[in-house]
């Protein structure tokens, strides 16, 4: 769930992310023999972990230029700022500090019974087969249903939007695109109208926006609809896209794969490593309000920014042998989530999932690798990078 | 490394913390959210330096500061 600017087709220089390759490590790394910061397609594209934390920390650095939210929120909603993605300031705070507390780690603590049953039982409809399309099975299920939940919206749904997210993110064609925006905001302006027209309080996350008061004033149906569009869009992908990554990395690399297998108590940490060197989200925008200097390069008010938290995480100086992946790898400070005023606010809720979903299946199928008979597909130069299909094959439990 | 430090001293800025618990994350022994979901230091020598380090850079609002430290060695 990254609160963090909208995220770019092609997040990397000279071919970096590319669509099929298994294993982007080295080329993403290679972006540091190059210029730390480099103007492509009219943006300041920053690479360097210690510069992407610096600009992101700037309170005169905005997440998006006022004027273009009309345009690209179009395409993303109802033309109106996405909340919080696409506030700065003091407002960006305001909701913030209505948000975090929502996603706080001991509000999400309480849902690991509620994923660790949904993980299991979706394990339990194929754990007979040996085979299995471990995206579609499993990936994305999980993170959607246990969201959906939280948000208040009927888990029959989920096929809807689960076509809306990809129509957003991973369109299949113009029409897809088109349609999918317009589309989330008449459902959830119908689903405000219902909640309104019954007359009760649902004690559920919309039912928390609807109640919930920023500066004395309640919020408006569209601030509800701005922030649950942006939360449908977070919170049915990125575990999704990370869950992929993460599985068919360990289904490569089986005697990683044992270790946690055998130690489960190493997880949290393996997920931290894992999340650095797939960094799902590849990169997000920012926009300069004042005239700065960094790495050399002016910045004039008015620019756009590029910050590729994928090359940050692959950052030599930040993390040393950026290219091998160590489990115990001292002082993790990746920003796969982010970093700066930005930070994803469903973090928390992001590892827990993580954590929980492959305890499960460790524990239930110990063995898997990928099916040789079928292709994965790796889709890196999506906004989110992930694994679909990811076909696995395994000892039948 | 082994921290040598004796004294360590952590402030949470109140009015800039928005709850986003990523103190949590990093030095789980130092940090905790008291009832309105704000960082309070419970044990300031609570995580190895480092650790603290980490979670004050990776505070979302930059709401937290390291305001004395002697450390030797």
């Amino acid at each position: 769930m990254a609160d963090s600017a909208s995220a770019v087709a092609d997040g990397g220089r000279d071919g970096a992310f590319v669509d099929g390759v298994v294993d982007t490590y080295e080329r993403v790394a290679a972006i540091h023999h190059g210029t730390p910061a480099t103007k492509r397609d009219g943006a300041l594209e920053l690479t360097r972990f210690e510069d992407v934390v610096a600009v992101t920390k700037r309170r005169d650095v905005h997440s998006i230029d006022p004027d273009a939210v009309a345009i690209v929120s179009m395409a993303l909603g109802a033309g109106r700022p996405l909340i919080p993605l696409m506030l700065d300031g003091e407002q960006h705070t305001k909701y913030r500090k209505l948000l975090d507390p929502l996603f706080a780690p001991k509000q999400v603590a309480r849902l690991e019974p509620v994923i660790r049953n949904l993980a299991e039982g979706l394990i339990d409809a194929f754990a007979a087969d040996g085979e299995v399309d471990f995206f579609a099975a499993f990936c994305e299920p999980l993170p959607s249903q246990i969201f959906l939940s939280q948000l208040g919206l009927p888990l029959d749904d989920v096929p809807f939007l689960l076509w809306v997210k990809n129509g957003i993110i991973r369109p299949t064609d113009e029409e897809h695109l088109a349609a999918a925006g317009p589309k989330l905001i008449e459902y959830l302006d119908a689903e405000l109208d219902r909640r309104e027209a019954s007359g009760e309080q649902q004690d559920d996350l919309i039912g928390g926006f609807l109640t919930a008061e920023v500066d004395g004033h309640s919020l408006t149906h569209e601030d509800v609809i701005d922030i649950t569009f942006l939360l449908v869009l977070a919170g049915l992908d990125t575990v999704t896209a990370s869950l992929s990554c993460m599985v068919d990395w360990l289904a490569r690399h089986p005697a990683e794969r044992d270790r946690l297998v055998a130690d489960p108590s190493l997880l949290p940490a393996a997920i931290e490593e894992l999340m650095r060197v797939h960094t799902p989200v590849v990169a997000g925008s920012r926009h300069a309000t004042v005239d700065f200097e960094i790495d050399g390069v002016e910045v004039k008010a008015g620019d756009e920014m590029r910050v590729v938290w994928a090359a940050a995480n692959m950052d030599p100086d930040t993390f040393p042998e950026p290219t091998s992946v160590d489990f115990a790898r001292p002082n993790n400070r990746h920003i796969a989530f982010a970093s700066g005023f930005h930070r994803c606010l469903g973090s928390h809720l992001a590892r827990l999932e993580l954590r929980v979903a492959l305890e499960a299946l460790h524990r239930r199928i110990p063995d898997y690798w990928l099916d040789p008979n079928r292709t994965p597909g790796y889709l890196n130069t999506a906004v989110v990078r992930c694994v679909d299909p990811l076909p696995l094959v395994f000892t039948p439990a | 490394m082994p921290d040598q430090e004796r004294t360590r001293e952590i402030a949470v800025d109140r009015e800039l913390c928005m709850g986003s618990g990523m103190c949590i994350v990093y030095a789980p022994g130092t940090f905790a959210h008291d009832e309105a979901t704000k960082a309070i230091v419970i044990d300031p020598m609570g995580d190895a330096i480092d650790a603290v380090r980490i979670a004050i850079e990776a505070c979302p609002t930059g709401a937290l500061s390291l305001t004395s430290e002697e450390e030797r060695g």
